[in-house]
């Protein structure tokens, strides 16, 4: 039961990052990769699997909240495939006292660049198209948003995991 | 945990391969989502703009009834007035986009969301407009809402007709090899015969017989440079599309077109 509630929690806010970045104005250059950082709060904290889940969660919607990608399932195991490396990250972010506030953004700024690179390749092998400087500055709003959404999102997390809602 | 993760991913990929080879198998599931989803994302675009929405709506579907009786009597005085069977009648029905394919979707189309669908008369193939120009064709229609394949998508073609002469090409995102490489909302013009083409031409769409999916006479954009000869087989030019994709708001969907 309380680990329905986790659930529905993380369900509520990769919706509201999916349904988010679908509204998001086509003027804008590139609209932060909500899902993925939402994705992150997640997998820094408890590992790959739960990383996975997450993520294949969150690309499920991106591939089924209108106008939706195809072919379908391809976000989905995108994203999947990036909250695992992200969460198998977690333990490299944990052991960088040093760095500690900067580990877990670079972190998410790497993830970001491989979901924009998967883009990118598909547009460099003639499947899709898409404009250079749009996935620059996806990049790069992905990672402004991280620096202010990540520290409430892994505070969520903690907060979830202390209520035992896991 | 790990087991149900693993079936989930499995699945997955089944949808995946499903999708790629039987697309319509899939359809149901987008069917769904349109209906839970569209009206979440209209209240969202919704909130604090409806009125301003419905006066621009309403401004470009005059705009484009003006420029399709425009273009179809051009088109008209081209074809020595010939009367096309089956174009006439077409209804626009004003729209608008509410949300768009994320840029980080791996393999994602140039696919728009729009807030009209089989209930205001919207059917799939059907020519999308605004003020400017083409914008695309209807893709997948839902009750209350549609998806619009923009120009630019690699999977959208256009008979299109050039200049003053109106020369006859077709106009699509890809270019041969042998051209100089396009920037990111350039199209690429390819003539069918030896008619001229010159920077500054009006590009207008051939049209289809009954209008599906594209009305004749409707600007698509303007030659912005010619390719020099490069041992390509047809003449190819640079299109600078009417329509700003990326600053789509309010479109018209041009309705009662019958299948040829």
């Amino acid at each position: 039961m309380t680990r329905a509630l986790g659930l529905t929690v993380r369900g509520a806010l990769l919706l509201l990052g999916a349904l988010a970045m679908s509204v998001a104005p086509r003027s804008l250059p590139g609209p932060p990769d909500l899902v993925l950082v939402a994705v992150a709060g997640t997998a820094l904290l408890r590992g790959p699997w739960a990383g996975a889940g997450m993520g294949l969660a969150g690309g499920w919607l991106l591939d089924v909240v209108p106008p939706g990608a195809e072919p379908m399932g391809a976000s989905a195991l995108t994203y999947a495939a990036v909250g695992a490396l992200l969460g198998l990250s977690r333990r490299y972010v944990a052991a960088s006292p040093v760095v500690l506030p900067l580990a877990p953004l670079a972190a998410v700024a790497l993830a970001s660049l491989g979901v924009v690179m998967v883009r990118g390749v598909a547009t460099a092998a003639g499947i899709t198209e898409a404009g250079l400087v749009d996935l620059w500055w996806t990049w790069a709003a992905t990672v402004l948003v991280a620096v202010l959404l990540l520290p409430p999102l892994t505070g969520l997390e903690r907060w979830l995991a202390v209520r035992r809602w896991t | 945990m790990r087991k149900v993760l693993g079936v989930l991913l499995a699945l997955t990929c089944a949808v995946l391969v499903l999708d790629l080879a039987r697309p319509s198998w899939t359809e149901p599931v987008r069917a769904a989502s349109a209906s839970v989803f569209t009206p979440v994302q209209q209240a969202i675009r919704g909130w604090d703009r409806d009125e301003l929405d419905r006066v621009a709506a309403e401004r470009d579907r005059l705009a484009v009834e003006v420029e399709r009786l425009r273009g179809r009597q051009d088109a008209a005085l081209a074809a020595g007035d010939l009367d096309l069977p089956g174009t006439a009648g077409l209804r626009p029905v004003g729209a608008r986009v509410v949300a768009a394919t994320p840029q980080t979707s791996p393999a994602g189309a140039r696919v728009v969301t729009i807030d009209a669908g089989s209930r205001q008369g919207v059917r799939a193939d059907r020519t999308v407009l605004n003020a400017d120009g083409l914008v695309g064709r209807v893709l997948r229609v839902d009750p209350s809402s549609a998806e619009v394949v923009l120009l630019g998508d690699r999977s959208v073609v256009v008979g299109v007709r050039v200049g003053r002469e109106g020369a006859l090409g077709s106009l699509s995102a890809t270019a041969p090899s042998e051209v100089p490489r396009r920037g990111a909302d350039e199209l690429t013009l390819t003539a069918i015969g030896d008619s001229p083409m010159s920077v500054g031409d009006v590009v207008r769409t051939l049209g289809s017989p009954g209008d599906v999916p594209y009305s004749a006479g409707i600007e698509v954009g303007t030659v912005t440079s010619v390719d020099p000869d490069s041992g390509q087989l047809a003449g190819t030019a640079v299109v600078r599309p009417a329509v700003d994709a990326d600053r789509l708001d309010t479109v018209v969907v041009l309705t009662g077109g019958q299948r040829p």
